[in-house]
C-alpha cells in the first residue's frame, strides 16, 4: 500500500512537470517525429534518437528526456502503419502486424486493422506504464541492495542475454559485445589516469563518444548499406480509409480485447528482459494467440487477433524496456541504450538511486509517457493519411538529409573533425559488420555498460580477499553467476546441436 | 554467402585481440592494479572467439546461413543486385569530406558532397541535384549555426584571404 501511494504521488508530482506547456509541445513534437520515423522504412528509432540527441542540448534534461523517450515509443506506433497499408515493416518491431494487417488491407478492411493497432497500442502501451509505475519503486528499493559484484554479474547477464536474442548467431552476437567493451575502454582510466589505447591519438583521451558510435552505426552505416542495395522498386500502399471506417466494430473488440490483454503482460515482461525488446515480444505475442487460437489457421490470413496482439505486445514492451534502464542503469535494447547516453550526457545516471536523486526526471518521464500515449491515439488515426504521405519521399534526399545530420549531429557533440573522423571509420565497421550479419544492438549496448562494468569489477576486486571467488560468495551473487552459466551451456549445447551435425554432413 | 567476408573479419579480429593484449600486458603490470585486467581478458576472449568465427568459415557448409537477423534497422524497399563499389565509393567521399571539412568549410564542402552524392549515388539530375543540396545545406546552417549555436567551420584556406 505504501508503495501505490508512493506511486501515486510520484505520478502526480510528474504529471506537473510533463504538463507543462514547454513539456507537452516536447512530447508532441516527440511522438511526431517518433511516428514519421516508425513510418519511414529507412530509419530506425536507434538512428532516430541518436540524429535527435544533439538537438536536446540546450534543454534541461527532464525536456529532452521527454523528447527522446517520445520519439522511441512514437516510432512503434507508426511502424504499424507503413505495415499495414504498405506489407513494409516500418521497424522490425511490426514485422508480425505487417503479416494480418496487410491481408486485412487487402481485403478492404484496413480501417479496422489501423483501428484495433491504434487503439491496441494506446491500451497496452497505457497499461504497460502503470505496471513500470507500479513495479520500478519496488524495484529500485530492492536494488539497492545489489553491491559491485552483483552488479558486475548483472552486467554480464545482460550481456550475454543480449548476444543470445539478438541477431542469428550468439558467436557474432557476443563479438561485438566484446568490441563494444573494448571501445569503451579507449581514453583516460579513471581510477589511474593513465591513457589506454588512444594510438597516440589525443582526440581518444577523453574516450569514443557513445553517440558517435550510434550514429555510425545505425543512421551512416544504413545509408551504405542502401546505397549498396542499390534503387528499388517501389511499393504498393493501399488506399487510407477514412476515420470513421477505423472504429471497430463490437465483434473486432470482442475478438482483440483478450489478445489486447494477454500481449500487454507477455509484453511488458518480454520487454524488460535484456535484449528481448518490442520485436520478440510481438513475435512471442503472436505465437501466443496463434498456438491458443481455435482456428490457427486465419492467422497470416487477415486475423484481427494477429494484429491486436502484435501491437499490443510491442507497445507494452516499450514500457517494460524502460523498467530495467530507469531502476538498474541496464538497457535492454538499442533504442534504452542510446536513450542511456543521453541520460549521461544530461550529467544523469539511472539506477536505483535515480527516484530518490532527480524524482522530477523520473516521475516526469513516466507521465510524459501517459500523455504521450494519448497524443498518439488522438494524433494518429485522424493523421494517417498526412504521415502516409512520407512514404512518397525519395531516398536520395532523405539518405542525403540523414547524413548531414550524422555529420553535423557529431560535431555539435565534439566540435572538431576528429568526431567526423571517427564517425566515417565507425559507420565503414558497422556497415563491413552488418554485412557480416553481426547484430549491433550488443555493440551498442557493451559500449554504453563498458565503463560501468569495468568500475564495478575493479571495485568488486579491491573488495575481494580471495580474487575472482567473491562472485559466488553472497547468494545473489551465487544465483547471477549460476544464470550466467545457464545461458553460456544453453548456447553451448545449442552450438553442439545444430552446428555440428550441419558442419559435418 | 559471408564465408569470405567471415574469414577475412576473423583474422582482422584475431589481429585486434593481439594488439589490445599487447597494450593490456604494461597496464596490468603498471601502477593502475587491475586497469589492465579486464582488457586483456576481454583480448583474450576476442582471440578465442575470433578463432571460432574462422573455424566456422572453414569447416561450415555453404548452404546453412540461418535467418536474417532481426535487429538490422528496416529496409526501405526491396534489394536489387549489390553495388558494392558504390558503397567504399561513398566511403572514400565521406573520408574526403571529412579531410577537407576545416579546410574549405562547412558550405563548399558540404555543397559539393551533396551534388556528387544526388548525382553519382542515386542518378538524380544535375539540376536537383544542385538545388535539393542548396535548400539542405542552407536549412542545416541556419539550424545548427544560427539556432543551436554550433559554429561551423568558414574554411581555414579562406583566412588567408
Amino acid at each position: 500500500m505504501e508503495l501505490v501511494l508512493t506511486s501515486w504521488n510520484g505520478v502526480l508530482a510528474g504529471m506537473s512537470i510533463a504538463l507543462l506547456p514547454a513539456n507537452i509541445m516536447l512530447a508532441l513534437l516527440g511522438v511526431t517525429v517518433g511516428t514519421v520515423i516508425g513510418v519511414l522504412p529507412g530509419i530506425g528509432p536507434v538512428s532516430g534518437i541518436a540524429l535527435l540527441i544533439p538537438f536536446t542540448y540546450g534543454l534541461d534534461p527532464v525536456s529532452g528526456i521527454i523528447l527522446l523517450a517520445g520519439i522511441y515509443y512514437g516510432a512503434l506506433y507508426g511502424g504499424s502503419t507503413t505495415a499495414i497499408l504498405a506489407g513494409i515493416p516500418g521497424e522490425s518491431s511490426s514485422v508480425m502486424t505487417a503479416i494480418d494487417g496487410h491481408e486485412m488491407a487487402k481485403k478492404g478492411r484496413a480501417g479496422i486493422a489501423l483501428g484495433v493497432s491504434a487503439f491496441g497500442s494506446f491500451i497496452a502501451g497505457t497499461l504497460g506504464v502503470i505496471l513500470l509505475t507500479l513495479f520500478a519503486p519496488v524495484i529500485a528499493r530492492y536494488a539497492l541492495m545489489l553491491s559491485a559484484p552483483e552488479f558486475f554479474l548483472l552486467m554480464c547477464l545482460s550481456f550475454t542475454l543480449v548476444a543470445t536474442l539478438t541477431g542469428d548467431s550468439f558467436l557474432k552476437g557476443l563479438i561485438a559485445t566484446v568490441l563494444g567493451l573494448m571501445i569503451s575502454m579507449v581514453g583516460i582510466d579513471i581510477f589511474s589516469g593513465e591513457s589506454r589505447f588512444t594510438l597516440g591519438f589525443p582526440g581518444l583521451l577523453d574516450g569514443i563518444p557513445l553517440v558517435t558510435v550510434a550514429i555510425a552505426v545505425f543512421a551512416v552505416a544504413d545509408v551504405i548499406e542502401n546505397v549498396e542495395k542499390g534503387p528499388s522498386s517501389g511499393s504498393r500502399v493501399s488506399k487510407v480509409p477514412p476515420l470513421r471506417q477505423m472504429i471497430p466494430t463490437r465483434a473486432d473488440w470482442k475478438a482483440a480485447v483478450a489478445p489486447i490483454v494477454r500481449a500487454t503482460g507477455l509484453g511488458f515482461f518480454v520487454g524488460a528482459l535484456p535484449g528481448a525488446g518490442a520485436t520478440i515480444a510481438s513475435f512471442l505475442s503472436y505465437g501466443l494467440e496463434k498456438a491458443i487460437s481455435k482456428e490457427p489457421q486465419r492467422f497470416g490470413h487477415g486475423a484481427i487477433e494477429g494484429v491486436a496482439a502484435a501491437e499490443s505486445a510491442n507497445n507494452a514492451a516499450a514500457a517494460g524496456a524502460l523498467t530495467p534502464l530507469l531502476t538498474l542503469g541496464i538497457p535492454g535494447s538499442g533504442s534504452t541504450a542510446v536513450l542511456l547516453g543521453a541520460f549521461m550526457l544530461f550529467g544523469i545516471r539511472p539506477g536505483p538511486l535515480l527516484f530518490e536523486q532527480h524524482p522530477e526526471i523520473a516521475w516526469g518521464l513516466i507521465a510524459s509517457m501517459y500523455v504521450g500515449n494519448v497524443m498518439l491515439l488522438v494524433l494518429n488515426l485522424p493523421l494517417i493519411g498526412l504521415f502516409m504521405q512520407f512514404l512518397r519521399l525519395p531516398y536520395a534526399p532523405m539518405s542525403l538529409l540523414i547524413l548531414l545530420l550524422s555529420i553535423l549531429g557529431v560535431y555539435a557533440g565534439t566540435s572538431t573533425s576528429f568526431g567526423l573522423i571517427l564517425l566515417v571509420f565507425f559507420g565503414a565497421v558497422g556497415w563491413l559488420l552488418r554485412k557480416a550479419d553481426f547484430p549491433m544492438p550488443p555493440l551498442l549496448l557493451s559500449l554504453v555498460l563498458g565503463p560501468l562494468t569495468e568500475k564495478s569489477f575493479r571495485q568488486a576486486m579491491a573488495m575481494s580477499d580471495e580474487g575472482v571467488l567473491i562472485f559466488i560468495r553472497q547468494p545473489i551473487s551465487a544465483l547471477l553467476t549460476a544464470c550466467l552459466i545457464a545461458v553460456l551451456l544453453y548456447n553451448a549445447y545449442r552450438f553442439v546441436r545444430l552446428r555440428l551435425p550441419k558442419a559435418m554432413s | 554467402m559471408h564465408v569470405s567476408l567471415d574469414r577475412a573479419l576473423g583474422f582482422v579480429l584475431l589481429g585486434i585481440s593481439g594488439v589490445v593484449f599487447v597494450g593490456s600486458w604494461k597496464l596490468a603490470s603498471g601502477p593502475a592494479g587491475y586497469g589492465g585486467a579486464l582488457p586483456m581478458g576481454l583480448s583474450i576472449l576476442l582471440g578465442l572467439l575470433s578463432l571460432l568465427l574462422l573455424a566456422g568459415t572453414f569447416v561450415r557448409p555453404k548452404r546453412d546461413r540461418g535467418e536474417p537477423a532481426l535487429q538490422h534497422a528496416a529496409q526501405p524497399l526491396a534489394p536489387s543486385t549489390p553495388r558494392t563499389g558504390a558503397a567504399l565509393g561513398l566511403i572514400t567521399m565521406l573520408v574526403l569530406y571529412t579531410a577537407l571539412f576545416d579546410f574549405l568549410g562547412y558550405v563548399p564542402t558540404t555543397a559539393i558532397f551533396g551534388v556528387v552524392y544526388l548525382r553519382f549515388f542515386h542518378g538524380v539530375t544535375w539540376r536537383v541535384s544542385a538545388l535539393t543540396t542548396i535548400v539542405m545545406v542552407g536549412v542545416a546552417y541556419l539550424l545548427f549555426d544560427r539556432l543551436l549555436d554550433v559554429t561551423l567551420p568558414l574554411g581555414s584556406v579562406f583566412s588567408v584571404f
